[in-house]
């Protein structure tokens, strides 16, 4: 509790960086832009590697968000 | 056909297994006669342990057996809808969970229901998230025991004894009664100590099958070669790609689940028993390995439609793939791959039903049975619940078809999505009225159930009112924006009408609190 107020403003401050966190949802929930067969890599289509993909984006994003405090 | 070699090596994993489970009641000692000891391992669990757990608890069989199934059997919509629900899920997380956290932290909350209770003033409210707490975890539950199931049968361990006309699941009844014994006796000690090696033997079969399956098969060129034969022979049942008429329901189920999953009782109880904020926030990033997994063993439906494999007779697609570990292994791996597969059902069973007897004994024994239970009382009342739980979960087995099996899972995402509003909203919001949020709960909890029943006992409906009809959806997110608007249109005619809001206990500063008392922790840690 006593260490709170010395916390707080800075975290408060960055808190807006969260609005990244929505661009996994923005990649993910339109489903035409990625249900294609090409490119392909290592013989996935990209509808399938495309989503592998972002779940190490979105890790990093959320990584980052955390080291930066927001 | 019974396999010695498979059966010695499971056998083995099982009681090494088990064993680990009973040390882990002496495991960092606290009273295990109180509740908060036995239910949430008196919350002093750092980074490491937490992701064990949580990871242990929601990546289960649903993903090792129901997932794979499902695209074995329909493909990229009922299956691969799981990878953005994964991903989804964690910037959810990260958001919601650290509030969460913290006012329970400083209110003393166990469970969900004690939140709403605090928060709305609301004693009817917190029975009903209890009570869909319970129910929607017993489906889930049995997804579990059917994993053990079908890795039992394909190591050919014959899965019926007659006794006195009535038939008994033998093998299911031993592994029961092991998780029963061991949950019993050590709480959240026992899963959370337990998850660190079936984690490590579930990666290790991941990689195995990783290595040496699309190598064999040709490549992942070859496997998504076969799967488009496969969508060719049957175009209207399997699909490689999405169909335009499948948009919706794909993208409601991948959201829907995510929403849904930390509504949980189960995974509301890990996130608790972590000792700051800070390791539920570490942990979003750290927790999509496992989604990463997911997605592989996902993967490996379709590796078993390349492979021609013919599924384990009485499962239908959900034996395609332990069929095909026993035809692409030496049966000791075969073993050893199943061994990892019932641990990692058992882990997240235990976990839920520990979670669901917390609810049981806090939020229905406590408030309606026996309100002047002692601790002791109160963490004895826990432990029972969680035994009778696990038979209720059973009775799902018997009495729903397995056909597509992640349709338990996704049943119990219709029932708990109905607590979004009075759970997630009411940690921005106590502006809803009680009455308000129970109606829109009931509403969409009758009708949720009542389209799952009409589909046919699956997740997704058309609705059509008059001549209108939707798109295909998840039941649960059709029914959880009902609930929403129901409730968002009540609030303000209750409040006008005179039903009387609830008084809110917490305070604003309840929900930023930063971890728990230094004092706490340090100690333990060191014991």
């Amino acid at each position: 509790m006593s260490s709170q107020p010395q916390t707080q403003p800075q975290r408060r401050g960055r808190s807006w960086l969260r609005i990244f966190l929505l661009i996994p949802f923005i990649a993910l929930l339109y489903p035409p832009f990625y249900n294609t067969a090409n490119p392909t890599f290592i013989g996935m289509p990209f509808l399938y590697w495309y989503s592998l993909l972002w779940i190490i984006i979105t890790a990093i994003i959320t990584a980052v968000l955390y080291f930066l405090g927001a | 056909m019974f396999n010695g070699v498979a059966f010695t090596v499971f056998i083995i994993f099982f009681l090494l297994v088990t064993v680990l489970g009973f040390v882990a009641a002496r495991w960092r000692r606290g009273d295990l006669n109180l509740i908060n000891e036995w239910g949430l391992a008196g919350r002093r669990f750092g980074t490491l342990v937490t992701w064990f757990l949580l990871g242990g608890d929601l990546y289960t069989a649903y993903t090792f057996i129901a997932v794979p199934a499902a695209m074995f059997g329909l493909g990229v919509l009922n299956g691969w809808f799981a990878v953005p629900y994964t991903v989804l899920v964690y910037p959810i997380i990260y958001i919601l969970m650290p509030k969460f956290w913290s006012v329970c932290k400083q209110r003393g909350y166990v469970t969900s229901a004690d939140f709403v209770k605090g928060r709305f003033g609301s004693n009817s409210l917190a029975f009903a998230m209890a009570l869909t707490g319970i129910v929607a975890t017993l489906p889930y539950i049995a997804l579990q025991m059917f994993g053990i199931q079908v890795s039992l049968a394909a190591l050919g361990i014959p899965l019926t004894l007659s006794v006195g006309g009535l038939n008994i699941d033998l093998p299911l009844l031993i592994a029961f009664l092991v998780l029963a014994a061991y949950t019993y006796t050590s709480g959240l000690r026992a899963p959370a100590m337990i998850a660190m090696v079936k984690d490590v033997m579930i990666f290790i079969t991941l990689i195995v099958i990783l290595v040496v399956i699309p190598s064999k098969l040709g490549g992942f060129g070859a496997i998504f070669t076969a799967v488009s034969a496969k969508h060719a022979k049957s175009p209207t049942t399997f699909f490689q790609f999405l169909s335009p008429k499948q948009t919706w329901a794909y993208v409601t189920l991948a959201l829907g689940s995510a929403l849904a999953l930390f509504l949980y009782p189960h995974s509301l109880t890990s996130v608790l028993s972590s000792n700051s904020k800070n390791v539920v926030k570490r942990n979003t990033a750290l927790l999509p390995i496992y989604s990463l997994m997911l997605g592989l063993l996902a993967l490996t439906g379709y590796m078993a439609i390349a492979a021609h494999i013919k599924p384990l007779a009485p499962f239908g697609a959900n034996g395609a793939v332990p069929a095909l570990i026993n035809a692409e292994f030496p049966s000791w791996f075969a073993g050893f791959a199943f061994a990892a597969i019932s641990i990692g059902a058992l882990v997240p069973a235990s976990v839920m039903s520990i979670a669901a007897a917390n609810l049981f004994t806090r939020n229905i024994f406590k408030e309606y049975i026996n309100p002047n239970a002692s601790e002791r009382a109160e963490s004895s009342v826990a432990k029972w619940a969680s035994l009778v739980l696990k038979f209720g979960a059973v009775l799902f087995i018997i009495y729903i078809p397995t056909t597509q099996v992640i349709n338990f899972q996704l049943l119990g995402g219709i029932w708990i999505l109905q607590t979004l509003p009075a759970v997630f909203l009411g940690l921005y919001t106590n502006w809803f009225n009680r009455w308000a949020l129970l109606i829109g709960w009931l509403v969409g909890e009758v009708l949720g159930t009542i389209f799952f029943y009409q589909a046919g006992l699956k997740s997704v409906f058309t609705i059509t009112i008059g001549g209108l009809s939707f798109p295909a959806m998840y039941i649960a997110f059709s029914m959880i924006i009902l609930n929403l608007v129901l409730a968002i249109i009540l609030t303000p005619l209750f409040n006008v009408i005179g039903l009387r809001r609830g008084s809110d206990v917490t305070a604003p500063t309840d929900y930023d609190v930063e971890e728990a008392l230094p004092v706490e922790v340090g100690k333990e840690a060191l014991g």
